[in-house]
């Protein structure tokens, strides 16, 4: 099965292949379908992973399109250093 | 858990409290048939014996989570929660990942309890919103750092947790157990009341803590297991294995977390069972034994959904 990378318009026009998900406005979605699909797409994948190599490239930072869990305002980095005072944190 | 495999063997202490707990008449046949033992009694077939369901399969796959549909309204956890699995990635890039929720819709985050895998940050999120969709309390686990990375495992950052490091796994069925637990509102807001727990470990490091002064309930009308409950399918939809899946309607303590772990990758109830936990208090458990209904249950009454069709179940034999 293959991965086709179409805009939400493609898909509620031509009703092809199988949703995998939605990006965070729901204006682009990933779909599976066989290797035959015939109507517009932006880019395909022969494979599952391949698909999710191109989304979660941190070279080209896709995946802020398509997960909006991300922390992107961290401002320590992955290993700090954290001060102290953080753990007294007031939202 | 099982009977010892060696050594001497007490036919009360040891036999008995696994087979089916009896104190009193005591018989060694009537207990190898409750076992389903055949042929001449003996103590020695109890040597390793254990009366928890074998684990036969689990479920494996992409962009697929498990929610129920319908809202259960008597699933109010207002004196905390604790979520549990067994899982592993299967991804092959570092990506983020979902692991389980309970919240109060299945549209929006409203008094949601979240976990989460932050790849960028390798990372491990623990997070409360209020009624209003806003996350309110949270601790966020470093898996690379001291001292959690000696219980996790995890301890390439830049590889992140995926399927070339799992982690530390179970050794017969490769699964990692993580469980994350709240005290509630009655707790207050202070971020201390999260904890997360890696194979029945707590994991005391974690950064960007926040505690709030606005009181907050996590809702129980909805529970999932790779996702959370306020959204569908994104590509941050774990990738990989899931077992024995289980909510409670309070915060496990430390020991009670362990002896659950202790038990084994076996269905929760079981598990609750040897840990000496009323059942209760666990409102959902789910197996997955060849389907949704074959090994499910618990005080509450939720029906799991597979949600996406990307995905099997698999046998570890």
């Amino acid at each position: 099965m293959n991965y086709y990378l179409i805009t939400s318009q493609s898909y509620s026009e031509n009703q092809s292949g199988i949703i995998s998900f939605w990006d965070n406005d729901e204006s682009n979605l990933m779909i599976s379908a066989s290797a035959d699909y015939s109507y517009p797409y932006s880019q395909s994948f022969d494979t599952y992973d391949d698909m999710q190599s191109w989304i979660w490239d941190y070279d080209t930072n896709e995946w802020k399109n398509w997960d909006e869990d991300d922390e992107e305002d961290d401002p320590y980095g992955i290993d700090g250093p954290f001060p102290e005072e953080m753990d007294e944190t007031i939202i | 858990m099982a009977v010892k495999s060696s050594g001497q063997l007490s036919l009360r202490y040891d036999i008995a409290a696994e087979v089916n707990g009896i104190t009193s008449n005591i018989r060694l046949g009537a207990l190898s048939n409750t076992a389903g033992f055949t042929g001449q009694d003996a103590m020695s077939e109890f040597y390793g014996y254990s009366s928890a369901p074998f684990n036969n399969s689990y479920w494996q796959g992409r962009d697929t989570y498990f929610r129920n549909s319908l809202r259960q309204p008597s699933g109010n956890f207002s004196g905390g929660i604790t979520l549990m699995a067994w899982l592993k990635p299967n991804n092959t890039a570092k990506k983020n990942t979902r692991l389980f929720a309970a919240g109060g819709s299945n549209r929006s985050a409203r008094n949601e309890i979240r976990v989460h895998y932050i790849a960028s940050l390798n990372r491990i999120s623990v997070e409360v919103y209020d009624s209003s969709g806003i996350r309110r309390i949270r601790r966020q686990y470093p898996l690379h750092n001291s001292p959690n990375v000696a219980i996790t495992g995890v301890s390439n950052s830049s590889v992140g947790w995926r399927r070339s490091q799992p982690g530390n796994v179970d050794s017969i069925t490769g699964l990692a157990h993580i469980t994350a637990t709240w005290e509630g509102a009655s707790f207050g807001g202070s971020y201390t009341g999260l904890k997360l727990y890696w194979r029945g470990q707590e994991l005391t490091y974690s950064v960007n803590n926040n505690t709030t002064s606005t009181l907050t309930t996590a809702y129980g009308d909805y529970i999932a297991v790779r996702n959370h409950v306020g959204s569908g399918a994104s590509s941050a939809t774990l990738d990989g294995s899931t077992d024995n899946f289980g909510v409670y309607k309070r915060a496990l303590t430390p020991s009670e977390v362990l002896n659950v772990f202790n038990a084994g990758n076996i269905n929760v109830q079981s598990a609750a069972n040897s840990a000496g936990i009323d059942v209760a208090a666990l409102a959902h458990y789910q197996g997955f034994e060849g389907n949704l209904t074959n090994e499910r249950g618990g005080a509450t009454g939720y029906t799991l959904v597979l949600n996406g069709s990307n995905g099997a179940y698999f046998s570890y034999a």
